[in-house]
């Protein structure tokens, strides 16, 4: 076989345009892939259920949060025993487990109701659901004999200055986050761990939200109109902030995160009356674009200290306050998982929606309740009424098929 | 539209294939011939046969490993593996249509020679042959079809293409045979070669698209274009091109530009081929009866595998020369086997696959002759005209699984979880019963879900005599303190007229009839004002509530004076009925009141449905629990014969609500709901639920199947 110099040229030029192209390709899409991630929130159709950490903090993370929400506060009911806890968060592991992974009911047999609702159909989809189970201040106390064990940090929320607290709406033994693809998951899951969980526990409160997708790009927008969660730690930054590695915790709690929950319905009537300029003033970001009132572009960082008096970026924005960006107030950051609310209208005709505030941490001290002091009287207060939600401790994961929430702290080792 | 492709493919593999098999036979036949006249052995043409049947085999086991194994994978692995597969059959096809083009003319002379050389062997030799050349093909189109059914993301359309497809290549091949028709091959493979190329162009791109979903190749979030939310996938036209060309209205620029490359190098290259070899295709095809002569003698050795194949086939064919029978079992039996063990081995998401089973006039689901422990799914057709019952029971009756109501021409699944032991099926149909066989189940130890002794109506009537009794002597009480009621209200004492009423609810409550169980006389003694135009005001309001309303509201108690005794008369009516189907008189509505009693205080009690201004929610709530224990009692040997711990569970559930309801009283008087504190409302709610649920098993054990 002979091979004319014109075919071996024509061959290679072939060859070399083939794997340019080839290569452009491949890089090319992993690089869209990688802007993907900071831009567009993708979901799976499952999370692991075992793991070290509980999912639905950082599996997913803020970025790629499933589209829907429940979040509830519990109580165990008086007169349940320790045991009668063990029980509970054994069910809960249990259901939770079943949820999150999918599969079909078990069969009931011939004599009992249905198994399951069916409201996901017969076979039940994983979905992205996530069950992430909080212990409040109040499980410490005596009734368990947990006083001892209780989270270095872990009370019951404070009422800050600004706050509208309804008790109706607070606190709790024991929280559920629960994220799910759809709300009709959410729906069925939180029916069904009430089904197997009524005796023990009781709902204190509850409330579904949604988050946006982004408008037209970047991070999803809030109900008051700009992107919320553009400067959410990621990656190991997040871990290195979010799970509890402090040797003065309790050993169970160690790889837990401290939950806050804040139910701040916003007076979005109120709110759309004001002028963009102010509206930017108080938050600090253009309210289009996102980006900081020094920037162009929403993830271009504030330079502050190029600008001490606050005349671009007024000293008390909310994100000014909220994060300084300054060497002492790195370790104070925390992670933001929040959903938008709905809730009807209220007896004025306004509507009853807002903002569910969803924040891990290691130490509630450092970092939620420094920041929030900071925020004390913030120009954003006028349009924003926080009125529920709690503080609570995630215990870590389900570690394996026999493993149960919480069981360090309840069967001491 | 989506059937097109798997058709185009059907038709040209399966022609493929027949051609190999015509060839075959044909060799056969002028071997034969030859034979006949220098006096040689005759060889049977049923190796040749055996041999596609073999082939057959070969890809039917192919297609089931592909489909269960796939099946079996997490979504993730499904797409890594399905997308390797269809790249790896675009690779193979795209070879197979330009060999094609480049080997048909010689083909003939090849296979000519293998046949003459394996009969010369052996019948076993001639089916190795046979089984080679044509599993080959078989191979090929199931993994093509295979990657083009996925491609095409449904199921029925494509494979019935597939099938048409392959039904036409059969009926051609046989014209072809017979010489019925002359088909211009060259032409044929040609034009459906080009179509392929457009087909494998589609299966290329969504086996990329399926790597990128497995992330084994980036890109995913790069898309080319999304027409998703411009064009209706339902559409006519948008079926047509996606139909026709596998391409999806969403594809990532990898996908995109694959497609447009693998076009525009494969297309060109495919028509050079086509005018170099121009002159060949053009030559009529070989029939088997037509010589091809001017086939040069080497032709065969172009075949690329035929060389790598001739010396493994000498060692085969010499180890299957005779021994026909062992072949024959051997191309059946193995490659069955082989799928059989590879889709036992995986993890089972075939093993709950359903049974299908059929009730006819004179057969209760023939079809199930032998059983594995473990949750399965029956898929019961009903095709016996009539409607009824279908049940699953144990060596002893006792029902496992059951369809409680079948109509006529209908398919209903029924799940049951079976252990090891007898079950078997039985059919009550309307005016006759049908037993099945009994089958004998096996398989490893099972935990079952409890199996249930059938009730009669006949096993619920004492029960039911001793709950109306109990009823009556309720119903007498409570006549006895409507009277009081009546002196104190006469004598205008508000406080002690509260009193009795209160006393006279309670009493209602303890007859267990508070959930409008006992028709239009017991709404006129307990019901509510919801649903009267009126509401409260509404004069059809009468009974307890009516008098709880006044005396709550002001009214006077001289001036509820006619309502008590409108009250009197309906209790009188109650009482006079008690044992007619309005009240009391069905024993089958025993089993319903056991749960059905506290469902109805937690709907309209603790709910705050039914206040009409006393707070006494807890009270009646508590009467409930006592009306519930006297319907538990009666029923207590019914219950725990088919449910042991049932009782026990109930009673001590009953309890725990009791001294919830009891902790909230205060200085011995009950206290309205929202006056509590929560923890004190939250134990309630949960001794409460906890309690319903247990309770929610009593009607299942206990019930009577409706006569059809």
């Amino acid at each position: 076989m002979t091979v004319s110099r014109r075919d071996l040229l024509r061959g290679a030029a072939a060859g070399a345009a083939g794997t340019a192209m080839t290569g452009g390709v491949l890089i090319g899409g992993a690089r869209a892939d990688a802007q993907g991630a900071a831009v567009a929130p993708v979901t799976a159709d499952s999370y692991p259920f075992q793991g070290p950490r509980q999912a639905g903090i950082l599996t997913p993370g803020p970025a790629d949060k499933q589209p829907f929400a429940t979040v509830a506060g519990y109580d165990v009911i008086e007169g349940t025993s320790r045991s009668d806890l063990v029980d509970l968060m054994k069910t809960l592991t249990a259901r939770a487990r079943l949820l999150t992974t999918g599969g079909a009911p078990a069969d009931p047999g011939v004599s009992a109701p249905p198994a399951d609702s069916d409201v996901l159909g017969p076979h039940l989809p994983a979905d992205g659901l996530t069950v992430t189970l909080g212990l409040g201040a109040s499980l410490f106390d005596d009734r368990f004999g947990l006083s001892r064990d209780k989270p270095l940090r872990l009370t019951p929320m404070r009422v800050f200055p600004n706050d509208s607290p309804d008790p109706a709406w607070l606190h709790g033994d024991l929280s559920l986050q629960v994220c799910a693809n759809h709300p009709d998951t959410l729906h069925h899951a939180i029916r069904d761990i009430a089904r197997h969980t009524r005796g023990t526990m009781q709902p204190r409160w509850r409330l579904d939200g949604y988050n946006s997708p982004p408008r037209p790009s970047g991070t999803p927008r809030n109900l008051l109109g700009f992107k919320d969660g553009t400067a959410n730690p990621s990656g190991a930054d997040a871990s290195n902030l979010v799970w509890v590695d402090d040797p003065a915790e309790p050993a169970w709690a160690r790889g837990g995160t401290y939950q806050v929950v804040r139910l701040i319905r916003m007076l979005v009537e109120f709110w759309d009356r004001v002028s963009l300029d102010e509206q930017e003033g108080m938050f600090g970001r253009r309210r289009d674009s996102g980006a900081p009132l020094d920037g162009n572009a929403e993830f271009d960082i504030p330079d502050y200290r190029a600008d001490p008096t606050g005349n671009v970026i007024p000293v008390d924005a909310h994100i000014r306050l909220a994060n300084p960006r300054t060497p002492r107030t790195d370790d104070q950051r925390l992670l933001r998982r929040s959903y938008n609310y709905d809730l009807g209208v209220d007896a004025n005709g306004n509507l009853r929606t807002g903002h569910i505030f969803v924040a891990y941490q290691q130490d509630l001290h450092r970092q939620f309740e420094t920041i929030q002091t900071r925020l004390v009287d913030e120009p954003l207060v006028d349009y924003v009424q926080p009125f529920g939600g709690g503080y609570f401790y995630i215990p870590p994961g389900i570690t394996g098929p026999s493993d149960w929430y919480a069981r360090a702290l309840l069967v001491p080792q | 539209m989506e059937a097109v492709p798997n058709l185009l493919i059907g038709l040209r593999e399966g022609l493929e294939a027949g051609l190999v098999v015509t060839i075959l036979l044909a060799a056969v036949r002028q071997a034969n011939a030859g034979a006949s006249v220098s006096g040689g052995r005759r060889i049977s043409p049923a190796p040749v046969w055996l041999g596609v049947l073999g082939a057959v085999m070969l890809a039917a086991s192919f297609a089931a490993i592909l489909t269960y194994s796939t099946d079996a994978l997490p979504s993730r692995l499904q797409a890594a593996v399905g997308g390797l597969l269809s790249v790896f059959a675009v690779g193979l096809v795209t070879g197979m249509v330009f060999w094609m083009r480049r080997t048909a003319r010689t083909l003939t002379a090849h296979l000519r020679g293998e046949v003459a050389r394996a009969a010369a062997i052996g019948a076993g030799a001639l089916t190795l042959t046979a089984l080679l050349a044509i599993g080959r093909e078989g191979l090929e189109t199931t993994l093509f079809l295979w990657t083009a059914v996925r491609a095409a993301g449904s199921t029925l359309a494509p494979l019935a293409g597939a099938g048409l497809g392959l039904a036409a290549a059969v009926v051609l091949c046989l014209l072809l045979y017979r010489q019925a028709v002359r088909l211009n091959l060259g032409t044929f493979f040609n034009r459906t070669g080009l179509a392929l190329v457009v087909i494998a162009a589609g299966v290329l791109a969504y086996g990329l698209g399926d790597l990128q979903e497995a992330s084994l190749l980036p890109g995913q979030r790069w898309v080319a274009f999304d027409l998703t939310g411009h064009v209706d996938p339902n559409s006519w036209w948008v079926s047509i091109i996606s139909g026709a060309t596998e391409l999806a209205p969403r594809m990532t620029v990898l996908q995109a530009l694959a497609w447009v490359t693998y076009l525009a190098v494969v297309i060109p290259m495919f028509l050079r081929a086509g005018t170099t070899t121009e002159r060949a295709t053009t030559t009529p095809a070989p029939t088997p009866t037509s010589p091809s002569q001017e086939v040069p003698a080497d032709a065969a050795a172009a075949r690329p595998d035929a060389a790598g194949a001739v010396p493994a086939v000498g060692r085969w064919e010499r180890m299957a020369s005779a021994r026909t029978t062992g072949v024959a079992a051997a191309v059946i039996v193995i490659p069955a086997a082989v799928a059989g063990l590879v889709i036992i081995a995986l993890p089972s998401a075939g093993a709950s696959a359903t049974i299908a089973v059929t009730v006819t006039s004179s057969g209760c689901a023939p079809e199930w002759r032998s059983g594995h422990t473990g949750t399965q799914t029956f898929e019961v057709v009903n095709r016996s005209g009539k409607a009824g019952e279908i049940n699953l029971t144990d060596a002893s009756g006792r029902v496992v699984a059951e369809i409680e109501t079948m109509g006529p021409a209908t398919t209903v699944p029924m799940t049951a979880t079976l252990g090891l032991g007898q079950y078997s099926f039985a059919c009550l149909m309307s005016g006759a019963t049908l037993h099945g066989t009994p089958v004998e189940v096996a398989g490893e130890h099972q935990a079952t879900t409890p199996a249930v002794e059938p009730v009669t109506a006949a096993d619920l009537t004492g029960p039911n005599r001793s709950y109306q009794a109990y009823a009556a002597q309720q119903l007498a009480t409570l006549a006895h303190d409507v009277a009081r009621l009546r002196t104190d209200a006469a004598a205008g004492d508000l406080a002690a007229a509260k009193r009795d009423w209160l006393a006279a609810q309670l009493d209602w409550e303890r007859v267990g009839a508070s959930y409008s169980s006992f028709g239009a006389a017991g709404e006129a003694v307990g019901g509510l004002p919801d649903g009267l135009p009126g509401g409260a005001d509404d004069p059809d309001f009468t009974g307890l509530h009516r008098i709880e309303y006044g005396l709550y509201h002001g009214e006077s108690a001289a001036s509820l004076r006619g309502m008590i005794d409108r009250l009197t008369t309906d209790v009188a009516t109650v009482r006079a009925n008690l044992t007619g189907d309005d009240e009391a008189g069905d024993p089958t509505n025993l089993p319903l009141r056991a749960h059905e009693i506290l469902e109805d205080a937690q709907r309209d009690h603790l709910s705050g449905l039914d206040d009409q201004g006393s707070g006494m929610a807890y009270a009646l709530t508590y009467a409930d629990t006592q009306a519930t224990r006297t319907v538990l009692d009666v029923l207590t040997p019914l219950l725990t014969a088919r449910m042991p711990n049932l009782v026990p569970t109930v009673t001590e559930q009953l309890g725990a609500l009791q001294a919830a309801l009891l902790v909230t009283r205060a200085g011995g008087q009950w206290q309205p709901v929202d006056q509590l504190p929560l923890p004190a409302r939250q134990r309630v709610n949960g001794a409460l639920g906890a309690l319903l649920e247990t309770l929610s098993n009593a009607p299942g054990l206990l019930d009577v199947p409706a006569q059809h």
